[in-house]
């Protein structure tokens, strides 16, 4: 713990340079102040918070789970809550407040309906698990789409939101999802040691004196609470929560204590890069950020599906 | 006024053509036409060559003119119904060639008679659309008096683009988030004409999604938006900067069939954005002798309404 906290630090010291380094980059090479001010700084905001939720929610969702195959975009709870957002904006409800509970609402009912689908016997296979959110990730991209074809009149924004962009520069949005991941993030932290424990198996966390079920309500809530916040205003942005938390554990052991900050930092430093990425290369188009992630973390998927595979674990 | 004129010239050109023996009302081997329209730009030649009695089905997004709103729709044009277009059973179909589409070789196969025309990416690929569609419906001569017309209040609004003292940056955006069009589109072409420069005409493609800061760095004396509003444009963060919202030089109010639509009505639309930039010059301190001078050259008063 006590190295841990060092190589906290040092992470923490190095996202906030790189974030500093990120506000020269991108197709403007001598930005004015408004660009810094009103374009990139939003931007490099969204990508750290973006990224820190959904790692973190990664981070939680693997630890509850005990699965490393869990992560947002896989289990389908960030096509849930896209699919809450749209159906606030068909309604026509443009409220952030709306946003926000419907987004919430339907990623909450998709963590739900996965884990339900995926338990058997007191436990959740990797296999029925991913199957599961394979499931639920299909159907709620369908409905997604069937309002996309529907309410074609938006179609060109909802098009990017669907593949993930930070460019929402809207400051209202970004300080509530900043206070949702903020505490999502808390919440997740203060029962990392429950999380510790529930990784040796429910039935020994539960003799060791935690109250499991709780602990994972809590636990999925705070996953949910931290992937709506990040879809409501970047879009479906996937595999951040799948590569990162692994990273992290690589570097810095298995401790959620460390894990779970680890996780939120790695993320941050993650989205910054691909952000920075997506701004620069090929101005001055804007590319899709999560085209972006999504190109990077599929061969990790499959590289983590081959691994798990040799070890014998399916 | 000018309008008018247009709409007359525009009738005029018609009724003289279709005084035409070869055009003329007598049901002829094309009066017995079912055909069916997979492209706005489609439909609106179709009608302004007299061969709207004969259109049987169009796609959703065909709404000019009013008239094609009341046939049948078949879907939008990249993924239209099949099974409608056969129902309606047409003795042509009207389509836009678009590399990726399938659809044509589907209809073909399925026996229809389908014409592909250009999809225009500058003015005069336009005419050259109107003069397909001429040529597929028999109504040829039509279609070249029409374009002929085109061509020329075109030129004179080309000419009087080439005389304004300064030509402004424009930035044009066709939908929210920042979408805009590139050099590839007939759009940048229009603004060309008009007097400006597309700030994003140096991108080789019809369309793309610009980065905001690429936007502010260019920094557009006239923005042209079709979807978000001035007041919306105006609070977007770091925006308020900008020329054209400075000078209150944001347009949301060219009519919805004024913008820039690659069909007949594009004259409409560049005299319409024409009007702006003279008056953006005006705001300018350009001096009014200088556009009483153009408004002289062009043998008429140019509207210059200074109170927004």
């Amino acid at each position: 713990m006590k190295s841990g906290g060092k190589r906290l630090l040092a992470l923490l010291l190095f996202t906030i340079a790189l974030a500093g380094v990120s506000l020269v980059i991108g197709p403007v090479h001598t930005p004015s102040a408004a660009i810094l001010w009103h374009v990139r700084l939003p931007r490099v905001l969204l990508a750290i918070l973006v990224g820190a939720g959904l790692a973190g929610a990664g981070a939680g969702f693997q630890g509850v789970l005990r699965n490393p195959l869990a992560d947002p975009y896989i289990l389908g709870t960030s096509s849930a809550a896209a699919a809450g957002v749209m159906v606030a904006a068909m309604l026509r409800i443009h409220h952030p407040a709306a946003l926000y509970l419907f987004s919430l609402g339907f990623a909450l009912l998709s963590i739900f309906v996965v884990t339900r689908i995926a338990r058997t016997g007191g436990k959740t296979p990797v296999q029925t698990l991913v199957l599961a959110g394979v499931i639920v990730s299909l159907f709620f991209n369908a409905a997604v789409f069937l309002f996309f074809s529907i309410f074609y009149r938006e179609s060109f924004s909802i098009l990017f939101f669907l593949l993930g962009t930070l460019t929402e520069g809207d400051s209202t949005l970004i300080t509530i999802s900043g206070f949702m991941i903020g505490a999502g993030l808390f919440a997740s932290w203060i029962l990392a040691r429950e999380l510790n424990l529930l990784t040796q198996g429910e039935e020994a966390a539960f003799h060791l004196g935690v109250d499991v079920e709780n602990a994972k309500r809590i636990l999925f809530a705070a996953a949910s609470v931290m992937v709506a916040a990040s879809v409501a205003v970047a879009g479906m942005i996937g595999f951040v929560g799948l590569i990162v938390p692994h990273m992290m554990r690589l570097l810095l052991g298995p401790d959620h204590r460390v894990l779970i900050p680890a996780s939120a930092l790695g993320g941050a430093l993650f989205l910054i890069i691909a952000d920075a990425l997506a701004r620069s290369l090929a101005p001055p188009l804007e590319i899709p950020v999560g085209a972006l992630t999504a190109l990077f973390g599929s061969p990790y998927f499959i590289f983590l599906l081959r691994r798990k595979q040799r070890m014998g674990e399916f | 006024m000018r309008r008018l004129l247009l709409t007359t010239l525009l009738i005029g050109a018609w009724f003289f053509s279709a005084c035409h023996p070869r055009d003329a009302g007598k049901p002829g081997p094309h009066d017995t036409h079912r055909i069916v329209s997979m492209a706005p730009s489609l439909t609106e030649a179709l009608f302004a060559l007299q061969s709207g009695s004969q259109v049987v089905g169009v796609t959703n997004y065909c709404t000019y003119p009013p008239e094609a709103l009341q046939k049948e729709k078949i879907g939008d044009f990249i993924n239209p119904s099949i099974e409608k277009i056969v129902s309606l059973n047409p003795t042509l179909v009207l389509a836009e060639r678009w590399s990726s589409s399938k659809v044509v070789s589907r209809l073909r196969k399925l026996g229809l008679n389908v014409v592909e025309t250009i999809s225009p990416l500058s003015l005069p690929e336009i005419y050259q659309q109107i003069a397909e569609v001429g040529q597929a419906t028999g109504k040829s001569k039509l279609a070249d008096s029409l374009i002929q017309e085109m061509r020329k209040q075109v030129e004179e609004i080309r000419r009087r683009g080439e005389n304004l003292p300064r030509r402004p940056t424009v930035y044009v955006e066709i939908d929210v988030p920042s979408w805009t069009v590139g050099r590839n589109s007939f759009i940048t072409d229009a603004i060309s004409v008009c007097g400006g420069n597309n700030i994003f005409g140096d991108v080789a493609r019809p369309a793309l999604q610009a980065s905001v800061e690429t936007i502010l760095d260019r920094n557009p004396e006239i923005i042209l938006t079709f979807q978000a509003t001035a007041a919306e444009i105006r609070h977007r963060p770091g925006w308020s900067n900008l020329r054209a919202v400075r000078n209150g030089n944001v347009i949301d109010d060219l009519k919805p069939n004024r913008r820039f639509n690659g069909s007949l009505r594009l004259v409409e639309g560049l005299r319409d954005f024409q009007e702006r930039i003279i008056k953006w010059g005006s705001l300018n301190g350009d001096s009014p002798q200088l556009i009483i001078k153009w408004g002289l050259k062009w043998g008429q008063s140019p509207k210059i309404n200074h109170a927004k």
